[in-house]
């Protein structure tokens, strides 16, 4: 399966250095409240070892500890409290910037590596993994950096309290060491994997309800659960898996917190016989390496999620666009259209078009013709501009289209397809998505001129009608009337219409054209058709052929010649 | 496993559990056993440091300690193999029954949800549903600790071991009221997010036509605006949380205070000995760990609750269309369809073209029993199927499953799966001339890999002429004794579509076919042409 691609561990840290700089004053401030709150959990050990010291001692003293030590509370968790604040405040904007940053570059990727990835892929990363990346942030940060905080300065304060007890801790220290570099090793391949398994099965199931009619109607149901189920159990495999290394690290881990409670007795006994150390040091020291043991604990547990959410980061961020330059931002003050010698093809060794030369002058309704695969929907896209040529050129008025910056370039040529879409959202939302400003009465006025006044006044909520699955539906004839209200909306002064009226019954398609005709007059009008009433409606027609042009001029003159296009039109009128 | 008949979130969640009943049981035993020598190891420890005092030897005690650290090691691993293993399960079977039951509800899914809605529980829900397994046995673990602990404090003194038992339970609820207005605000923020998710969701399927009339700008700003609507829902959320995470701190922190404080004035007073201070001062600071799970536990519940709410609304989704209790089945051979409301009858054997114009779609629709959606969004209540004869059964009669393998309707609008093109036309060794009849063969031979190629999302790599060739071909595979085409030949040129004509009508002799177009070169080869 075709995926994006994944991030670098040098690109996501260079987003984390990134990231920081961009807030480090709000970062800071979380990290000191959080060392704040931390040092204040500290005094509690402290407190109960003057306790334990002093029992023998006042009642009033007891008591005034006792004060102190609530106090201390109180103040730890508010200042606790306002950590979190703070922390939830950046974790947010950091996730909002994450997440706004992978749409914008999704939106500027190549449209083949978006299509081949798929929905399922850009929606795992856009959800699933940018939920890790929030559930790490927001709970992982604070928990993380409280509890290592809270064990550095516990080590120091053991260090203070007793240098020779403290010598316990070269075990733990060195069990750590040992059992997570094996495990940081081996997690992240491990992780990867899972959760590509889990986009497959996003992607799997996105398709699943997408095309639920179809596989009813085809009998494709069995095959579309035993799809599922596969993509699922490659999922779980994959969870299995990082279990797998979880419950073999952890053993370690959880060693590396007793053993040297252990130690601390025995070489405390020894101490206690020589007169080195006090009864009440091994108590504070025992409480101390107890104290250790739940944010050490705390520390291991957010070791698994920080690996998961590092690589969901990477997965994020590498939703990347190549940086393609700004592109030209030369306005061309011609609108004349000159393709020359134009090659391209998907992959090298599949040309698709094969040099094609024409000249199309400002204002001309040119109509493409020509077998389906012939390579007419490819010249579109290239006059349009959204693909580039492998050699040859398209040029507006003299400039490279494929150069053209992207505000430039829609400002001279707009492409409707015969992909129709109905975006999530209102009927409002669907119309305004070309760069302007209109009224409602001008929504109303493009609805009209395409012929969907009738299916308008039937809406429940006028223009903020919600549209789509689950809401009201659209047919795909009205999805493909919706995308030519947006053209005459944006009112470009040239349009590439590739099949833009197929889905509408033929006299529907006949009076939208006329209509569009109207809307669109003085316009310089790119019809790629395979009915022909609208290349005999065209100024010239253009018959492709096996990626060339086999015939060019007006539909009366290419009738006289009696080639290809008089064979076409005599094809479709054998019968009518 | 099998679903209880009605369905609540309550009910789903017990049916998963029952489905895996040992993985369960031993989740919580391990639960339970993990938690026991850490219990008491602070009870150990208590002992050894009087033990230093009064001079006692000492290895024993520090083997003990020992003892205990690798037990807990091993029973802890043990303990997150099967927990890990119960998220697994709620979740996959979860996303298995969702998924399952979408593909089962076919064309009733489209008329009734969102895509979206689907996508929301696959992304997120699932995944909640397997954190209310995964801390069911740690949370068994925690209350059996809970008790033990407090059971030794209460033995060792009976009041401060009262105040423990009863303190931090009620510490526990003080936090639970903290929970609530938690989890109102994540929802609010998670009903803001599924609507950036939808956004997202539009990117693949929309980019195309974006591109084309330069509307990323204005996409991005909507979904930013959507964005930071999640952020400022983000921000609320985290007020309430950090109230939670102070109540953490204090609330079990105020209960060690009392415990320390009576504490050490019984051991001022000759009540109590220092080791047993101590003893109490870390029994109390473990029992915040069972109070923390018992949180953890009470969240991952009302989440899992809500998101076993949505699945139940996907997986009460009922077809639209009522399988007949008595079914008839149908005659053998090619089929009549007949329409008692139009008077329409679609002889078998025969190639018929119907020219219905804008009524196209209802009519095919209603002929091969689809369920319709009406257009202002509501579903059509009325089964369409009282009016069709098929070979002189009446539609609703007919077993859903023998009526969609006999009477095919293909849709111009039907999507390909990403996937092999292969695993897609069925059977297999009727490709070939499929594809010769549907004109496609040569889109095929381009394809570098044939058959086997893997294509995209929708078959977007292939312009839509040949897909819709390749469609057609997907189709005329199955063979079917009655097959409906909706304009099957709407994208192709008009050398090609006079090319296919030819090829299926000689391709389905003897079988009914019905096509409904407007296309005159299809009358050309019809045994019968319609026009209503």
């Amino acid at each position: 399966m075709l995926r994006f691609s994944l991030a670098t561990g040098a690109q996501a840290r260079s987003w984390a250095r990134h990231t920081f700089r961009a807030h480090r004053r709000e970062f800071l401030t979380v990290l000191a409240l959080l060392c704040l709150a931390t040092i204040a959990g500290l005094v509690g050990p402290q407190i109960l070892g003057l306790l334990v010291d002093s029992v023998t001692g006042s009642a009033s003293r007891i008591d005034l500890l006792t004060l102190v030590f609530v106090a201390v509370l109180i103040v730890q968790a508010t200042l606790r409290r306002f950590a979190r604040v703070r922390a939830g405040m950046l974790g947010e904007r950091v996730l909002a910037e994450t997440r706004e940053g992978f749409v914008e570059q999704a939106l500027r990727l190549p449209l083949a590596t978006v299509e081949a990835a798929g929905t399922g892929d850009l929606l795992s990363r856009a959800t699933t993994d940018a939920d890790r990346i929030d559930y790490a942030v927001r709970n992982g940060v604070p928990e993380v950096s409280v509890a290592l905080i809270t064990v550095l300065l516990t080590v120091v304060a053991m260090v203070l309290t007793s240098p020779l007890l403290s010598l316990a801790l070269l075990i733990a220290v060195a069990l750590i060491g040992a059992s997570m570099r094996w495990y940081s090793r081996r997690v992240p391949a491990i992780a990867e994997s899972m959760m590509d398994a889990w986009a497959d099965v996003q992607t799997s199931t996105h398709e699943t309800a997408d095309g639920a009619r179809t596989a009813e109607a085809l009998g494709l149901i069995g095959r579309r659960i035993a799809h599922g189920d596969r993509a699922v159990d490659a999922a779980a495999s994959g969870e299995r898996g990082l279990r797998g290394l979880i419950v073999r690290w952890i053993p370690w881990a959880r060693l590396a917190q007793v053993l040297p409670l252990a130690a601390i007795l025995l070489i405390g006994v020894w101490g206690y016989a020589n007169g080195l150390v006090g009864l009440g040091t091994i108590a504070t020291m025992m409480v101390y390496m107890q104290a250790i043991a739940g944010p050490l604990e705390e520390v291991l547990w957010w070791i698994e999620d920080v690996q998961i959410s590092s690589t969901a980061l990477r997965r994020v961020l590498g939703v990347r666009a190549p940086d393609a330059g700004s592109g030209s931002a030369e306005r061309p003050s011609r609108q004349e259209i000159v393709v020359r010698d134009l090659r391209y093809g998907y992959s090298a060794d599949r040309e698709v078009l094969h040099g094609i030369n024409l000249r199309i002058p400002p204002g001309e309704r040119l109509a493409i013709v020509g077998p389906s695969g012939a390579g007419k929907s490819t010249l579109g896209r290239l006059l349009a501009g959204v693909a580039a040529p492998n050699s040859g050129s398209v040029s507006i008025g003299g400039v490279e289209v494929s150069r053209m910056a992207d505000d430039v370039l829609r400002g001279e040529v707009l492409l409707l397809t015969q992909e129709h879409h109905v975006f999530a959202g209102t009927l409002r939302d669907n119309l305004m998505l070309p760069a302007g400003e209109w009224t409602d009465t001008a929504l109303l006025r493009a609805l009209d001129s395409i012929g969907l006044a009738s299916w308008f006044t039937a809406l429940p909520d006028g223009l903020d009608t919600r549209l789509g699955a689950g809401a009201v539906a659209v047919p795909a004839a009205i999805a493909q009337q919706l995308a030519l209200a947006r053209v005459v909306l944006a009112d470009p002064h040239t349009v590439v219409l590739d099949e833009a009226t197929s889905l509408l019954d033929t006299s529907s398609a006949r009076n939208l054209e006329r209509s569009l005709n109207g809307v669109l007059s003085g316009r310089t009008v790119i019809a790629i058709a395979h009915r022909l009433h609208t290349a005999a409606a065209a100024d010239r027609v253009a018959v492709v052929e096996g990626g060339r042009i086999t015939e060019l001029g007006p539909h009366a003159d290419l009738l006289a010649a009696n080639g290809p296009y008089a064979r076409l039109v005599a094809a479709a009128s054998t019968v009518s | 496993m099998r679903l209880p008949t009605r369905l609540t979130p309550l009910r789903l969640l017990m049916a998963l559990l029952w489905a895996r009943p040992w993985l369960a049981v031993s989740s919580c035993v391990l639960g339970v056993l993990s938690w026991l020598p850490g219990a008491l190891l602070p009870l150990v420890i208590g002992d050894a440091v009087e033990a230093v005092g009064r001079g006692e030897p000492l290895a024993g005690r520090a083997g003990l300690i020992v003892a205990l650290g690798v037990a807990q090691a091993v029973l802890m691993a043990a303990m997150i193999f099967a927990v890990h293993g119960m998220w697994i399960h709620g979740a996959t079977t979860t996303q298995r029954l969702v998924a399952g039951h979408t593909a089962r509800l076919g064309a009733s899914l489209r008329v009734q949800a969102a895509t979206g809605d689907v996508m929301a529980i696959s992304s997120s829900d699932i995944g909640r549903m397997g954190n209310v397994f995964e801390v069911l046995g740690r949370v068994v673990g925690a209350v059996v600790a809970f008790v033990v602990v407090g059971a030794v404090l209460v033995t060792t003194s009976p009041l401060l071991g009262a105040i423990a038992l009863v303190g931090v339970p009620l510490a526990v609820l003080g936090m639970g009221k903290l929970v609530a207005p938690l989890q109102r605000r994540k929802r609010a923020q998670r009903e803001q997010l599924s609507e950036v998710n939808a956004l997202a969701a539009d990117i693949v399927s929309g980019l195309r036509i974006l591109r084309g009339i330069g509307g990323e700008r204005r996409f991005l700003r909507r979904f930013r605006e959507a964005s930071q609507r999640v952020r400022v829902a983000g921000i609320d959320v985290a007020l309430s949380e950090s109230w939670l995470a102070g109540a953490e701190v204090l609330l079990p922190g105020l209960v060690t205070v009392a415990i320390t404080w009576l504490g050490a004035r019984l051991v001022n007073s000759g009540g109590l000995s220092v080791g047993e201070l101590v003893s109490f001062y870390a029994a109390s600071a473990f029992l915040a760990w069972p109070v923390s799970t018992a949180t953890e536990a009470a969240y991952a519940f009302t989440s899992g609750h809500v998101s076993a709410k949505k699945v139940c609304g996907v997986l009460g989704l009922r077809s639209l269309l009522d399988d007949p209790r008595a079914p008839v089945a149908l005659p053998d051979g090619p089929l009549e369809l007949h329409d008692t409301a139009s008077g329409v009858t679609l002889v078998a054997g025969k190639l018929t073209v119907v020219n219905a114009g804008r009524g196209a779609e209802a009519f095919a629709e209603r002929l091969a029993r689809f369920p319709r959606q009406s257009p202002t969004g509501g579903v059509s209540s009325a089964d369409p199927a009282g009016h069709v004869l098929i070979s002189g059964v009446p539609a609703d009669r007919v077993a859903l499953a023998e009526l969609r393998r006999r009477v095919v309707y293909a849709h111009n609008q039907d999507l390909w799966f990403s996937g092999v093109l292969r695993e897609q036309v069925i059977p297999p060794e009727r490709a070939e001339l499929a594809l010769w009849a549907a004109d496609a063969a040569d889109i095929v031979d381009g394809l570098p890999n044939g058959l086997d190629e893997l294509i995209g999302e929708r078959g977007r790599e292939v312009s839509g002429g040949q897909r819709q060739r390749l469609s057609l071909a997907r189709a005329l595979a199955l063979d079917a004794d009655t097959l409906l085409l909706d304009e099957p030949t709407s994208a192709v040129d008009a050398h090609t579509e006079a090319r296919i004509t030819e090829r299926i009508a000689e391709l389905r002799r003897g079988k009914t076919t019905v096509v409904f177009t407007e296309s005159p070169l299809w009358t050309v080869v019809a045994d019968e042409v319609i026009t209503c």
